[in-house]
């Protein structure tokens, strides 16, 4: 390992991160040759599993176990915000594409896959607090989806949509549980307690088949599918996380967040975790639920299937080089 | 009249003769003082602590003597009966129950207490300002809340079990300490005390039945005696022990620590021996505290439970593999 790399980071991190990310690209492998040998399309029934139980679940989960904090929400909507506007901005002027009416790659190229693949891998390399930031990190992104994002291809935002999302409201849900404890009495304290574990355990048994959400439309792709989508696909996984690089060296410098030490280690840990939730969050790949399936081809055009092909395989490398950068310049002394 | 380069050669020679003979170092005989330490089951990484900063004292050549009950509270009890208390200049001790013992005996000498949670409660001392008495020496009350915090990073407690042994006075005030973050993280405490060994398999069983989320041990000499034994059947049966003790997770398999740094409070009580043995009141030292978490945790044990260790832990704990 070079001296440069192995003075910011221990064996042992590189070793832990890749027990995380391995098991991730393994589960979208499986989800892969399912959407390749699937002959029953079963893609939907999955899509509606993950939509309306276990993302939920994973909301409901992650947010009852952690500190309601609206600075830290503040400072993920924000950086959210900003990151996709310069990589609409950028993908804009690289693609050559419109900033209205334009095709739907430039949501290919923006919007990356907040809601699948990122939530397990922020829980497997972060615990429950990177979840509970993904979480929140999602819910913005399908925000400016609902609406910069389908005013700039469709014209009009579609905010009843957002609306009908049921995660948001188990979100809700999971605030409030954690802002408003209540003492019950003992007989049913034991099975409220039975039911937390139950809806755990579902969350934890999503976590796997949402990456396989994700594999699943990639197993209907061709290699030649990959041609028109190169740049945009590139630009999804390189430009966003050094975008939300410069999101969080602008957060430093502006005190936006605190680099303080202090004596609550955990304080400062909780921050870096954020940033590290903002820069990988960022690096995803496009959104392969986007990807509707029709007949035995995928519902979507050449150029954001491109994208979607490119962004998912460059991902391979680029996604453990941006933990390993997150370890080097944002967990390390 | 002698020329001045070698005016000078003589005055820099009377100069070097000088300084070497008031070093306190070099020059001089360093004073000894002697030390007993008082142990119960034998030397922890607190007591190397303790030895370094002794043996690194410029002023003092320091001698110790050491009397390990190895576990047995009457043994421990003749030792300090029959110790000749004029022997020594200073007392160790380590943990309550030896603190409280030695106290209560030796009244004309300092004693030095380590390891003691609740100095207060344990009334070895009146205040942790001033002890009003022989004593001072450093405490490892951790806080609660960061421990806690710390231990919602890697798992969700619902139900934790606190198993202690129910003749030592310390782990009753741990006991108490989370008591007192129960409300505040939505966890209920199952109290698991055990009398003797033979009381061992029946409080597991208690452990195992009630479905527990995992398992508390205090810094507890006993319980630490007979922790390979506890924690081989709970990572059997896939229940996560916490400790407050560092050293557990790497001789014991415990999945994780958070108390303090028995090294570092070592070297703590170490600085108040010192400044006794420079003349110092043991009344006007305060009782000192480590002021961070030392968080250990034995990956081996989170793999065996199938446990998800987040990767930012790393950066603030000791792993052990």
């Amino acid at each position: 390992m070079p001296e440069f790399i192995s003075s910011l980071v221990t064996p042992l991190e590189i070793h832990m991160m890749l027990r995380g990310f391995i098991p991730t690209v393994i589960i979208i492998f499986i989800g892969i040759v399912i959407g390749r040998w699937d002959s029953s399309r079963h893609q939907l029934t999955l899509m509606k599993l993950t939509h309306y139980i276990f993302l939920p679940c994973l909301a409901f989960s992650a947010l009852h176990k952690h500190a309601f904090d609206p600075a830290e929400i503040f400072r993920i909507a924000l950086a959210v915000f900003i990151t996709i506007t310069v990589m609409t901005l950028v993908s804009v002027t690289v693609l050559k594409e419109k900033l209205q009416g334009g095709s739907r790659n430039i949501l290919a190229t923006v919007y990356m896959s907040s809601g699948t693949l990122f939530p397990p891998l922020a829980f497997v390399l972060f615990g429950n607090e990177g979840l509970a930031k993904a979480i929140y990190f999602h819910l913005f992104v399908i925000l400016a989806y609902h609406t910069a994002g389908l005013w700039m291809v469709e014209g009009k935002a579609d905010l009843k949509s957002f609306f009908k999302t049921p995660f948001i409201y188990l979100m809700l849900l999971g605030i409030g549980a954690k802002l408003f404890p209540f003492s019950l009495p003992e007989g049913i304290e034991e099975f409220a307690w039975l039911s937390e574990k139950g809806i755990d355990l579902t969350a934890m048994g999503g976590l796997p088949l949402l990456l396989i959400s994700f594999g699943y439309p990639l197993g209907l792709l061709q290699r030649s599918d990959a041609r028109g989508g190169l740049s945009g696909g590139l630009l999804r996984v390189i430009a966003g996380p050094l975008i939300a690089l410069l999101v969080v060296y602008l957060y430093r410098k502006t005190g936006l967040i605190s680099m303080e030490r202090g004596y609550d280690a955990l304080e400062y840990l909780d921050h870096r975790t954020t940033e590290a939730i903002l820069v990988l969050g960022a690096a995803m790949p496009t959104s392969s639920l986007a990807m509707r399936l029709s007949g035995d081809r995928v519902n979507a055009g050449r150029a954001e299937t491109g994208t979607l092909l490119v962004s998912a395989a460059v991902a391979i490398i680029s996604v453990p080089t941006v933990l390993l950068l997150i370890l080097m310049f944002i967990f390390s002394d | 009249m002698p020329d001045l380069p070698r005016l000078m050669r003589l005055v820099l020679l009377l100069l070097i003769f000088a300084s070497y003979s008031t070093s306190p170092v070099w020059g001089a005989e360093r004073e000894v003082k002697r030390v007993a330490m008082i142990l119960f089951r034998g030397e922890t990484p607190a007591e190397k602590g303790f030895r370094t900063t002794l043996s690194s004292s410029k002023d003092f050549d320091i001698k110790i003597t050491v009397y390990d009950a190895n576990q047995d509270k009457e043994k421990l009890k003749s030792i300090i009966d029959e110790l000749d208390t004029s022997q020594f200049d200073l007392f160790y001790t380590f943990g309550t129950m030896a603190s409280q013992m030695t106290i209560e005996k030796i009244k004309d000498k300092p004693v030095i207490f380590n390891v003691v949670a609740r100095p207060v409660e344990a009334k070895l001392v009146n205040s942790w300002e001033s002890s009003g008495n022989n004593a001072t020496g450093a405490s490892n009350l951790v806080s609660m809340e960061s421990a806690f915090r710390t231990l919602s990073l890697v798992m969700n407690i619902r139900k934790l079990a606190f198993i202690y042994y129910e003749k030592d006075p310390a782990p009753k005030f741990q006991k108490a300490e989370i008591e007192s973050v129960r409300k505040k993280f939505g966890f209920k405490v199952i109290d698991v005390p055990v009398r003797d060994l033979e009381a061992i398999p029946a409080a597991l069983t208690k452990i195992i039945s009630e479905r527990v989320d995992a398992v508390m041990f205090p810094s507890d000499s006993f319980i630490k005696a007979n922790a390979n034994k506890i924690m081989t059947v709970l990572n059997k049966h896939r229940i996560p022990s916490v400790v407050i003790i560092p050293e557990m997770v790497k001789e014991n398999g415990a999945l994780i620590s958070l108390g303090p740094d028995y090294q570092k409070l070592g070297e703590l009580a170490g600085i108040s021996a010192i400044d006794v043995l420079k003349g110092k009141k043991p009344t006007d030292i305060p009782t000192k505290r480590v002021q961070n978490l030392s968080i250990s945790v034995n990956l081996k044990t989170a793999d065996k439970l199938g446990i998800n260790l987040p990767i930012q832990l790393l950066s603030l704990s000791t792993i052990i593999y």
